[in-house]
């Protein structure tokens, strides 16, 4: 065995030279025979001949020689592949074309699955997420549980083998590169135990940092990279966090997204009995504990707490539904969407090689018909063009990967840059099932399509073939053919249609009236405290917030000039959303948006007044309570009468007066529709401090401003967080990233689909075209003009097309449901996006098939007839 | 004269290993040496001479040296390896043992049936 390998490879390894010993040995027995038979009185050019004759064909020898070595199957595969590259490189435009399709399928494949794979199907990368449930308050709770509540959850280990609680916050960052706000978790001791991860580096939060009170916080891998730059001497080192000092004590696996993916901070729960937290718990369920039963233990829970409680917590529910990170339905309709598109590409590419492949069969049928005829079986025809197609196909893998690779090196640059943190798509790598699936389909594609000129040759007897002077087949491939194209022109059309909605939609947004100004307004983040409320830091009350955000704005408007900078609790499109609960007609409680705001913020965002008057100085804590309102609210809750001068309850005792109405304005997100909002005076009521925000109408170059505004404000405390300083149009233009990350996606698409299908569109009529050469010829010597040939041929052209676009057009209006909800104020039936896309559909074919119907109709008749 | 083609296969792997045996040689002296030692009955086709040889070679059964000939030329010589001599036994006993057989079969009376 060992000396059988040993003798392959050494004629593997010296493969000519073995060719070099076998031809002089033949050499040697030839001469030496010829002197045997001159010896024995021959004359000598009949001995060698003689001689040349008992040995036979030496080439046939060679060949049965060298398989002695076992060099058989090398040898086939030498000369099919040679063959193949020999054939490939005599048609240079075929062989790179379809290298490039296929290239440009597999790449877009692979690079599509992996994104799929990573957002739709791969589990959270928890220990058994399938164990996971998670604990919500339901009924007259929004989700929440109380710690008392979580405590009894946490005895209950005959159902789970451990329980966490957790709630989000919004804290600022200090005391490393750049003042930030992040979301921050504050969890219970066993969260990570219970989730069973482990961190990137140093330690998770542990039970005993939640008994001992440690000060321990977990970083995500993109803070620790943005605040600490990666050092691994970040652990021990401090940070303050909305002004509390914490250690850090370990960074985050990137993959680990808990509960959301734009948490950056995880810090231990402050469980002292006085703490008051709105709690989401999460448990791992017991083995053998099925969800019902979980569910029927809540239900008696629940049971208990309204006995408890039955004044407050009346309507208590709870529910364990299974563990499941939230993801924006929009952006899963929107990540779907694309793929989809992606994937129509990807059909497009494919008809286009089968289009090519099947072209080329057709026309190689005579070749194959006159190899068949010399002798060579249907297994020496189908292995050589299978070599070819292998050939192709492994080349077009090959770059496609390399494609798909950059692709996605790109696309998570370019995801880094977006405004937000998009759920499971930080860390999308080469997938290998996507790699191995994407490679075995396209092989397998091309093999069936180079096997094809075999099919046909089995239809067609060679004899058939020879004897017919045209290059036959073209009959039988003709629907195929027309197929080709209707597919891809119905996929192109679904593309560009979407494209000119989306495109629609996305102007249509910009120039939406947004109920203020954004051009020339400069936003600074100032926030103090955090969303759980203020911290000891001197400003905790309300009276201090406001005293400190007063000398603030003075000192901006020192630099900036009087009146042009204004306070607001929460920006418009920032996602934040404040509701404050107010007492209903019927004993309901109704939450209605509000906003703190200084008395300059109309003037500054160019808020028009509608009725009544805005805030005065006047209007400060103690004197009494006023507030204004948008439209929609005035309109809502005093139909038919003026609002201004009315009062809102806020208890039984107390009660606002409406001193003023403005127009309405967009909120925290721009696909919900406006509603009700009052505007109160932050000198009265300061509630969100968190997310305070000055603004500032500038006309000068907003980069030396800011400067000059951050150095104003650290006057004043030169440890206020300024978390960003942005255009309020550049935050618009954030704000509608998805719109408009879509709209570029399918533009960029459908761009691609319209050449592809256009590129499809020519080499069909350029094949079909050339097949009929014949007919043309006839039809010119009998009287047609070149004229008519070309109108014939693109007319011909058009039918398969026209069908492709109505069928495209039709699912389209089918998939209308999905389109318009992420379409702004636009109607998937737009009729201008159909008539566009169809007439640019048009277009290119018109182009794509002129060219070929061109050069038929300029061939000399004669010469055509003669040739054939 | 009898082909080796119409012999049982195996034979002419046996002979080449035989005439080896008796001496190096070259691929054209394995055929008149079969010849020889066969009192030319044996007629070897010269198509499946030298795979045959090559595959010997390939097996390890065979060694290889380039050499001089008798009449100066440069050719391939073939010796015997230990392999070989091994599986020259081994093959000599077995044909014995196999014309034994069939030669006792052949002579087989109805009465002994």
């Amino acid at each position: 065995m060992f000396s059988r390998l040993r003798s392959l490879l050494t004629a593997l390894l010296r493969s000519r030279s073995l060719n070099r010993e076998i031809d002089e040995e033949l050499r040697f027995h030839c001469e030496a025979r010829t002197e045997d038979l001159v010896r024995r009185g021959m004359e000598r050019g009949a001995a060698e001949w003689q001689a040349r004759i008992e040995l036979g064909a030496t080439a046939a020898h060679r060949e049965e020689m060298r398989a002695s070595h076992g060099l058989r199957l090398f040898d086939y595969l030498r000369q099919e592949f040679g063959q193949a590259i020999r054939t490939l490189r005599r048609n240079p435009a075929f062989s790179l074309s379809i290298v490039g399709l296929i290239a440009l399928g597999v790449g877009s494949n692979v690079a599509i699955f992996s994104v799929v794979d990573a957002v739709l199907f791969r589990p959270p990368p928890f220990a058994e997420p399938e164990r996971l449930v998670s604990i919500n308050g339901a009924g007259s709770r929004n989700g929440w549980i109380s710690l008392p509540e979580y405590q009894t959850l946490k005895t209950r280990s005959d159902l789970f083998t451990g329980t966490a609680a957790y709630v989000r916050d919004l804290v600022t960052v200090t005391g490393a590169n750049e003042p930030d706000q992040v979301y921050a978790v504050r969890a219970t001791g066993q969260l990570f135990s219970v989730l069973g991860v482990r961190a990137l580096l140093g330690r998770m939060i542990e039970e005993s940092d939640e008994i001992q009170r440690t000060r321990a916080a977990v970083i995500s891998r993109r803070l620790w990279q943005r605040q600490f730059d990666g050092n691994t001497d970040v652990l021990g080192k401090t940070i303050s966090l909305s002004g509390e000092l914490f250690t850090v004590v370990g960074v985050m696996r990137p993959e680990i997204e808990f509960p959301v993916s734009n948490v950056d901070v995880w810090i231990p729960l402050d469980t002292a009995p006085d703490s008051r937290y709105f709690l989401t718990a999460i448990a791992r369920l017991k083995d053998g504990v099925t969800l019902s039963a979980v569910q029927s233990a809540m239900d008696v829970f629940a049971a208990q707490i309204r006995q408890e409680d039955p004044q407050k917590d009346a309507n208590v529910l709870l529910a364990a539904p299974p563990w499941r990170q939230s993801v924006e339905p929009a952006y899963e309709l929107t990540m779907m969407l694309i793929f989809a598109a992606f994937g129509c590409v990807l059909l497009i590419a494919c008809g286009n090689v089968a289009g090519l492949l099947l072209g080329r069969a057709a026309q190689r049928q005579r070749e194959i018909a006159i190899r068949g005829a010399l002798g060579a079986g249907p297994w020496r025809i189908a292995r050589g063009l299978l070599a070819e197609s292998l050939m192709l196909s492994a080349l077009g893998s090959v770059l496609g990967l390399i494609a798909a690779h950059q692709a996605l090196r790109l696309l998570s640059k370019l995801l880094a840059r977006l405004p937000i943190v998009l759920p499971h798509l930080q860390f999308v790598e080469l997938n290998a099932r996507g790699v191995t699936a994407s490679v075995l389909l396209c092989l397998a594609v091309a093999c069936l399509c180079s096997l094809a000129p075999i099919l046909f040759a089995a239809g067609a007897p060679a004899r058939a073939a020879l004897r017919s002077g045209e290059r036959t087949g073209s009959k039988a491939s003709r629907p195929l053919f027309s197929f080709l194209v209707a597919s891809q022109a119905a996929f192109a059309c679904f593309l560009l249609v979407g494209s000119g909605l989306m495109l629609h939609s996305v102007v249509h947004l910009q120039n939406a009236d947004k109920g203020f100004k954004p051009e020339n307004i400069l936003a600074l983040s100032v926030p103090t405290g955090t969303m759980r409320g203020p911290r000891p830091t001197g400003k905790e009350t309300q009276p201090q917030i406001a005293a400190y955000y007063e000398r603030l704005l003075e000192q901006v408007e020192r630099i900036n000039g009087p009146g042009s900078a204004a306070l607001v609790s929460n920006l418009p499109l920032s996602g934040i959303n404040m509701t404050l609960a107010f007492p209903g007609a019927d004993g309901e409680t109704i939450g209605l948006s509000a906003t703190s705001v200084s008395s300059q913020y109309f003037a500054v965002m160019g808020v028009p007044l509608v009725s009544g008057r805005l805030f005065t100085p006047a209007e400060r804590d103690g004197s009494a309570p006023v507030v204004v309102v948008n439209e929609r609210l005035a309109s809502e809750m005093f139909p038919g009468q003026s609002a201004v001068g009315q009062y809102l309850p806020v208890s039984q005792e107390a009660k606002i007066r409406i001193v003023g109405v403005v127009k309405d304005s967009w909120q925290s997100k721009y696909d919900q529709p406006i509603a009700g909002e009052i505007y109160l005076p932050y000198e009265q009521a300061i509630r969100w401090a968190f997310a305070s925000t000055i603004v500032i109408r500038t006309d000068r170059d907003s980069r030396t401003t800011a400067e000059a505004l951050q150095r104003a404000i650290w006057a004043v405390d030169p440890n206020q967080p300024i978390t960003r300083i942005r255009g309020m149009d550049a935050i618009l233009s954030d704000a509608i990233w998805r719109p408009r990350f879509s709209a570029w996606a399918f533009s960029l698409l459908g761009l691609i689909a319209l050449l592809l299908s256009a590129l499809g569109t020519y080499a069909v009529v350029n094949y079909t075209s050339a097949l009929r050469m014949r007919e043309v010829g006839i039809r010119m010597c009998v009287g047609a003009t070149a004229r008519d040939v070309v109108r014939l041929v693109v007319a011909e052209a058009m039918r398969p097309l026209a069908i492709g676009l109505a069928v495209g057009g039709l699912a389209t209006l089918g998939l209308a449901r999905f389109l318009s909800s992420v379409l702004y104020e636009t109607s998937s039936w737009e009729p201008e996006a159909y008539l566009g896309a169809a007439a640019v559909m048009l277009a290119a074919s018109v182009i794509a098939s002129f060219l070929p119907a061109l050069r038929a109709a300029s061939a000399d008749p004669v010469s055509v007839l003669r040739a054939e | 004269m009898i082909k080796t083609s119409e012999l049982l296969p195996g034979t002419l792997d046996i002979l080449i290993l035989k005439a080896v045996s008796l001496g190096e040689l070259h691929g054209y002296g394995v055929l008149l040496r079969i010849e020889q030692i066969s009192g030319r009955t044996l007629e070897i086709e010269q198509g499946s001479l030298y795979p045959a040889l090559h595959r010997l070679e390939h097996r390890g059964l065979l060694a290889t040296e380039w050499g001089v000939s008798e009449n100066n030329r440069r050719a391939k010589f073939y010796k015997l390896t230990r392999a070989g001599q091994g599986r020259l036994r081994e093959q000599t006993s077995n044909w014995e043992q196999l014309v034994a057989t069939i030669t006792s079969a052949l002579r087989a009376q109805p009465d002994e049936a």
